[in-house]
């Protein structure tokens, strides 16, 4: 029993940072609708970036994260500019931006790895105290990981439903034209899109970072953890991303304590074969009209 | 009359597909241009480059004597040129009232409450929807929805791309009836609409053009002589007017 409680708290903790991603990814996936595998990249960008300035350059670690997750913003802005974009005004197809997008991820990990090596690099200092709840245990990083974790998400979607560049932003993915022909900052919001995303990637990069280290090829397994909860929980709603996330981690975290840690990649996976069978737009969308579709 | 839009010898291509040869056509202050012609002719491609969605190979457009022909779209709408777009004219996954809210993304709190309710005023039925998803509403109630979006920022010149597209007729009938009322309401100065519904367009019309395949081939000046060439229109239109 209190196996599965801690289980349970840990995966509430985990859902934090599934969100994260969740956020990020589907940023860019609702908003332009081609699959950003260059999320992968944009994730391990901003810890590495950390840890240059942190444990290299010895800057404060505050000053370090705010500039590493500005670095991470950076990176984002500058791929759309350089790669997306160009190929979007030749009307390339989204086939296209998925290889592209590809290309750029595998060309990230190979330079970090060139400049920092494949192992695991450890961005925090010294011995993380933990504290108990009655017979369960919690790490300060986890404290940390569920209240930043949380208040960025739940704050954003407080500024989603009010801000409207942010309804522009939404209703970029429906109706592109529209939004332009509206006279709305078609360029500005896009450049919104690239940086919020590459700045939910890095806290959520960060927050794991701090806790376990880093190395250059988690970002495959963030990106597809915030993929499958964007899927699995409906592209179309910002609180089926996180419903997605929140199921996503307490399914992991009952299969940890069924099973193994090892049945985590069926399991997410599992989930997202079993959505897009039975109710493609995903758990959390709602009602449409046919036609929509 | 005084000239408002001016479009000069323009060509536009998708690719290498030249579509539009050599477009000329005047809009002048308090005039009604109906833009006809088949499916595929470039209607909207033309209205397409007057927003400036589409750049032009050749020519120009002018607006109020300046060329707006290098404008992005954003700048032309705020000069006072709006386009209702012929499909996907609103965003299906938020409220009507969000809608509105995006087509007075640049007014001030007070002005988008001010516009809004004198859009609501004109488009009765929209007022009990306000918080309806724009994507669960019916055809009628969409176009009505999108041609209030456009109206929001105070447009001088309206280009409208089938506004009565997918609709019963009488609900074709009552949103072109309702476009003189709109075009005084909100001081429109000048609005260019396709439409295939032509026994409906010619009445409310002062000027008629005729586009096919990618070239002006008639411009009349009244409706009625226009009705009296059934050669022209019989090879164009299998409709009897
Ligand atoms: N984005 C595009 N890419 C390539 N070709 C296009 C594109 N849009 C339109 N066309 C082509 O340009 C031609 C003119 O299209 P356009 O939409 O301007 O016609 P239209 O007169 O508005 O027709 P309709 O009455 O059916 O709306 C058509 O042959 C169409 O196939
Ligand atoms: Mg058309």
């Amino acid at each position: 029993m209190t196996l599965l409680l801690q289980l349970i708290l840990n995966g509430i903790v985990n859902a934090a940072i599934y969100s994260l991603l969740a956020v990020g990814f589907g940023l860019v996936y609702r908003s332009l609708r081609f699959f950003y595998i260059a999320f992968g990249a944009v994730y391990i960008v901003a810890s590495y970036a950390v840890f240059a300035l942190a444990n290299m350059a010895g800057l404060p670690l505050l000053v370090s994260i705010i500039l590493g997750l500005l670095i991470g913003a950076i990176s984002g802005v500058v791929m759309d500019k350089s790669v997306y974009l160009p190929l979007e005004k030749r009307s390339a197809s989204t086939g296209v931006l998925f290889i592209a997008s590809l290309g750029i991820y595998i060309l990230v990990v190979n330079l970090v790895a060139l400049f920092f090596g494949n192992e695991v690099k450890i961005l925090s200092m010294g011995i993380e105290p933990s504290f108990s709840i009655g017979t369960l245990v919690v790490t300060r990083m986890q404290v940390v990981q569920f209240f930043v974790g949380w208040i960025v998400v739940i704050g954003f979607w407080f500024i989603i439903r009010k801000n409207n560049l942010m309804k522009g932003i939404w209703a970029m993915g429906e109706t592109p034209d529209l939004v332009v022909v509206l006279g709305l900052p078609y360029k500005f919001m896009r450049m919104l899109v690239f940086a919020l995303s590459s700045v939910f990637a890095g806290i959520a990069s960060l927050l794991t970072a701090l806790d376990v280290g880093i190395d250059p090829h988690v970002g495959m397994h963030a990106l597809l953890t915030g993929a499958v909860a964007v899927l699995v929980g409906g592209v179309d709603v910002y609180r089926g991303w996180i419903g997605g996330a929140v199921l996503l981690a307490v399914l992991q975290s009952i299969a940890v304590w069924q099973f193994s840690a090892r049945w985590n990649d069926l399991i997410t996976f599992g989930i997202l074969i079993i959505t897009l069978l039975f109710r493609p737009q995903g758990l959390f969308s709602p009602k449409r009209r046919r036609e929509e579709r | 009359m005084e000239m408002l839009l001016q479009i000069e010898g323009i060509d536009a291509s998708y690719g290498k597909r030249q579509i539009l040869h050599e477009i000329s056509m005047n809009l002048s202050r308090g005039e009604k241009v109906l833009l006809i012609g088949p499916n595929g002719a470039g209607k909207t491609t033309l209205l397409k480059t007057v927003i400036g969605l589409l750049p032009p190979g050749n020519g120009a457009v002018n607006y109020l004597g300046e060329d707006i022909t290098g404008d992005s779209v954003r700048t032309r709408v705020r000069k006072g040129i709006s386009y209702l777009l012929q499909t996907e004219n609103i965003v299906p996954g938020l409220t009507v009232e969000e809608n509105l809210a995006l087509g007075g993304y640049f007014l001030s709190k007070q002005e988008l409450e001010k516009r809004k309710n004198m859009v609501l005023d004109s488009m009765e039925f929209l007022k009990p929807k306000l918080k309806t998803r724009a994507g669960l509403m019916s055809g009628g109630e969409r176009q009505g929805l999108a041609l209030s979006m456009i109206l929001m920022r105070n447009p001088k010149v309206l280009l409208l791309d089938e506004p009565s597209a997918g609709l019963a007729p009488k609900a074709a009938k009552e949103i072109i009836e309702r476009l003189d009322k709109i075009q005084a309401a909100f001081q429109v100065e000048t609005v260019c609409m396709v439409e295939h519904n032509l026994k409906l367009a010619l009445k409310w019309a002062t000027k008629i053009i005729l586009l096919v395949q990618g070239r002006v081939v008639l411009v009349s000046d009244s409706p009625k002589s226009f009705i009296q060439q059934p050669e022209e229109l019989e090879k164009y239109f299998f409709e009897q007017v």
